[in-house]
């Protein structure tokens, strides 16, 4: 990847953590109880998903 | 999962003398200074208040919430108001400065406290796992803490070579 594109990535990275760092504590409270609630409904998913088989034994 | 009400329920606590002074730590409240991120727990700092004697002990606390129907665990947090609340004792100076020091606000029109943003900078350096040194950088990143009022609690607590460790590890000279 050019290294021009890196720096507008970056960038583009850096000012949306900047926008979310200045936002009022209220806006940021819903969005931390947003996070909460995706992280419980991931964490909800993940225990669906299949078990890793288990090793296979060699001999 | 509304936090209000479970930081009216903390204080709820504090009032009925169950709960010492306390304050959030942790997760939620570096993202009230940082980009937010996902969280499981409310981790929140305080001294135990003594029971029946000069023991110290979170007993009284974990009846009172039992008493009110918060009987639901998961690991080490005890589930009030949908939210896995954690109580953590002051095991170190530099946890108890930060509790003495954390600032009052308003969380949805509830007051609470927090610690300040470089003191969580300051506990992260501190606990040192990899999630923690992530958050320090994060803050660091975001260019917004008040680094001679950092430097003074890595003083104070003697995080200085800590923090070279860190600097040199993740902060290298541009």
């Amino acid at each position: 990847m050019k290294a021009h594109r890196l720096e507008e990535m970056f960038a583009a990275k850096q000012a949306r953590r900047k926008r979310l760092a200045n936002l009022s504590i209220g806006r940021k409270v819903d969005l931390i109880e947003q996070l909460h609630q995706l992280g419980r409904t991931m964490i909800g998913a993940r225990e669906s998903l299949p078990k890793p088989a288990g090793r296979r034994e060699s001999h | 999962m509304a936090i209000e009400a479970t930081l009216k329920v903390l204080n709820d606590m504090e009032a009925a003398g169950v709960l010492g002074e306390h304050a959030i730590g942790g997760a939620v409240a570096a993202f009230l200074y940082i980009e937010p991120g996902a969280t499981f727990d409310l981790d929140v700092f305080t001294a135990w208040k003594p029971a029946h004697g000069s023991l110290l002990t979170p007993q009284p606390l974990y009846e009172y919430l039992m008493n009110r129907g918060y009987g639901d665990y998961e690991m080490e947090a005890i589930i009030i108001e949908g939210w896995a609340v954690q109580f953590l004792p002051l095991g170190t100076p530099l946890l108890e400065e930060a509790l003495i020091q954390a600032v009052d606000i308003q969380i949805k029109g509830v007051p609470t406290r927090v610690f300040t943003r470089e003191h969580l900078m300051a506990i992260s350096l501190q606990t040192g796992r990899p999630k923690d040194m992530a958050r320090l950088l994060q803050f660091i990143e975001e260019g917004s803490a008040d680094m001679e009022q950092f430097a003074e609690i890595l003083q104070r607590h003697m995080l200085l070579r800590a923090w070279n460790a860190f600097k040199a590890r993740y902060l290298p000279p541009l």
